[in-house]
């Protein structure tokens, strides 16, 4: 007797030939001019500082998967963009010690361990962020890194200028500067308009979900709004919320990432709107100045459950209440037993 | 011999924390000094030998269904013995270690061994086996808090080995730094294990 194997293999079915490594591509395209504009800034610690970043996650990603016993994922780009992302995120004069540890983090124990690409349950490059900026709050508040340098522009971070003198600071902040990215941060977090025309190069292309995006976005404005019509005097408004610090970047090229974001529409739009909420609560009642690291990262803790919240399938309701009413005996003899 | 093996086998099948993955609490909360380890370990040794030299001594009278109160009845009297040497003896250590000196009652690597071995062997085997377990665990703790130590703030024992250039890495002397190292402990012993075992092949 002949028999037949038929197996059935996980979707998607139809390949349009496309690769990893050429979403990658877009996000470097995307990043590029405000990292241009952060090593302009900042001059050549900033040069060195992304180089190393980016050089020292591609080599832990080559040495993670051969320790590992795995295929060797070097040439997909992820470790060279997460590398990047994590370069842009530091001050320019961080000691080089501690990007090294930084991408270590980043790369093994953020992404490796839990199988790489695709697999890991929180984005890599908050996790190596966050172990850092636990571990060494100073190295990594700008306004205390980056100390030797002489800057134009006032010195001390929007934000921590925000936690420390209340919403008066704002004045100092022009939203204009604030856009062009004169405003004291990591490498590539403070060119928010640069970042922005990335994002949209990203969106248009397809790359990242608007939805994930622009509901980041909205969250921060509504949550910080709303803080702002109760008390002016102690929080400051929506503008100055996502134009200062990491909002921007963390809404096009942290909360994004694929593996640690929800994939039905509804669901993406519940956890940016959700992760945008989180962090003007972090920022205006929590300890720290910014909370767009650990915003994303509680929100990606989630994200397995936010995806579960969708909508009924039409037809899929009667389904289920016919297969109840098949026992009416049953309800009616529970209900009254009397009768 | 039967007595070398029990004593043994507490560092190698049955290292409490990474083969039998038991008595995490007390692992991850306490262990961010190697002498926390160290103290911690000992106390429960202490407790373990004795609870398990008492056991067996009584594993013919205790009967059977109210066997578990009885065990914990004469846990908790040991736990209470070394809770008072400590606060004699060891006062910074006991205060140090806080909750955890009580919480070992609840450990279930003392109840586990009155239960699985004592409770069925002679006494000289159920104290050589929870002396070995005990310093087994000891061994665990001790090497734990030395990791997180040393990296957390350059010292080892309370000396500073790392010298003053060294800055110091906060993570690993906090909550989520005991599960990091534990979980990377846990993953070199099994690829240990399975190294020796391909080697054996």
């Amino acid at each position: 007797m002949n028999r037949v194997v038929l197996s059935v293999a996980m979707g998607p079915h139809i390949h349009d030939g496309s690769h990893v490594y050429r979403i990658m591509a877009g996000y470097v395209a995307a990043l590029m001019p405000a990292a241009v504009w952060g090593c302009v800034h900042y001059g050549m610690p900033a040069v060195r500082t992304l180089l190393l970043a980016v050089g020292s996650a591609v080599v832990w990603e080559g040495l993670a998967r051969r320790f590992l016993g795995r295929d060797q994922t070097i040439h997909d780009g992820s470790a060279l963009v997460q590398g990047l992302l994590m370069g842009m995120m530091l001050p320019a004069n961080t000691p080089w010690w501690l990007i090294i540890v930084g991408t270590f983090l980043m790369i093994f124990i953020g992404k490796q361990l839990f199988g790489g690409i695709g697999c890991y349950p929180l984005n890599p490059v908050l996790i190596g962020y966050a172990i850092l900026s636990v571990s060494w709050p100073m190295r990594l508040s700008s306004h205390f890194a980056l100390v030797d340098l002489t800057l134009k522009g006032p010195v001390l971070e929007p934000l921590a200028a925000l936690k420390s003198y209340g919403p008066s600071v704002a004045e100092v902040y022009p939203p204009l500067n604030l856009l062009l990215g004169l405003q004291t941060g990591g490498i590539g977090t403070g060119a928010v308009g640069l970042l922005a025309l990335g994002g949209i190069f990203l969106m248009a292309r397809g790359d990242i979900s608007w939805r994930v995006s622009l509901s980041f976005l909205l969250g921060v404005a509504v949550a910080a709004s709303i803080f702002h019509v109760i008390s002016p005097s102690r929080f400051a408004g929506a503008a100055f919320h996502i134009l200062a610090g990491t909002t921007v970047f963390g809404a096009f090229f942290l909360a994004s990432d694929y593996t640690t974001t929800p994939v039905y529409p509804l669901p993406r739009l519940i956890y940016g709107f959700g992760t945008g909420v989180l962090i003007v609560l972090i920022r205006n009642l929590g300890a720290y100045p910014d909370g767009t690291v650990f915003g994303i990262l509680i929100l990606n803790l989630f994200h397995p459950l936010i995806d579960r919240i969708r909508p009924s399938v039409v037809g899929g309701g009667v389904l289920r209440s016919g297969w109840r009413g098949c026992s009416p005996h049953q309800v009616r003899s529970s209900r009254s037993p009397h009768m | 011999m039967r007595i070398i093996r029990e004593f043994t086998k507490g560092f190698t099948t049955e290292l409490t924390p990474f083969r039998l993955v038991l008595g995490l609490c007390p692992t991850l909360a306490v262990t961010t000094q190697a002498d926390n380890g160290l103290g911690m370990g000992l106390a429960t040794t202490f407790v373990l030998v004795c609870s398990n030299v008492l056991v067996s001594l009584l594993r013919h009278i205790i009967p059977q269904k109210v066997r578990i109160a009885c065990f914990i009845v004469m846990i908790a009297t040991f736990v209470v013995a070394v809770e008072l040497l400590m606060q004699a003896f060891f006062y910074p250590l006991y205060q140090r270690l806080g909750i955890f000196v009580p919480l070992i009652v609840v450990n279930c690597i003392i109840l586990g061994r009155a239960e699985a071995f004592a409770s069925k062997n002679p006494v000289m085997y159920s104290a050589v086996d929870g002396l070995g377990i005990g310093l087994g665990f000891t061994l665990s703790l001790t090497v734990l808090g030395g990791i997180r130590e040393l990296l957390g703030t350059g010292a080892l024992f309370g000396h500073p080995l790392l010298g003053a250039s060294f800055e110091p890495f906060g993570f690993m002397i906090k909550a989520p730094g005991a599960f990091v190292t534990l979980g990377i402990l846990l993953f070199l012993m099994n690829l240990l294990t399975s190294l020796g075992r391909k080697r054996a092949h």
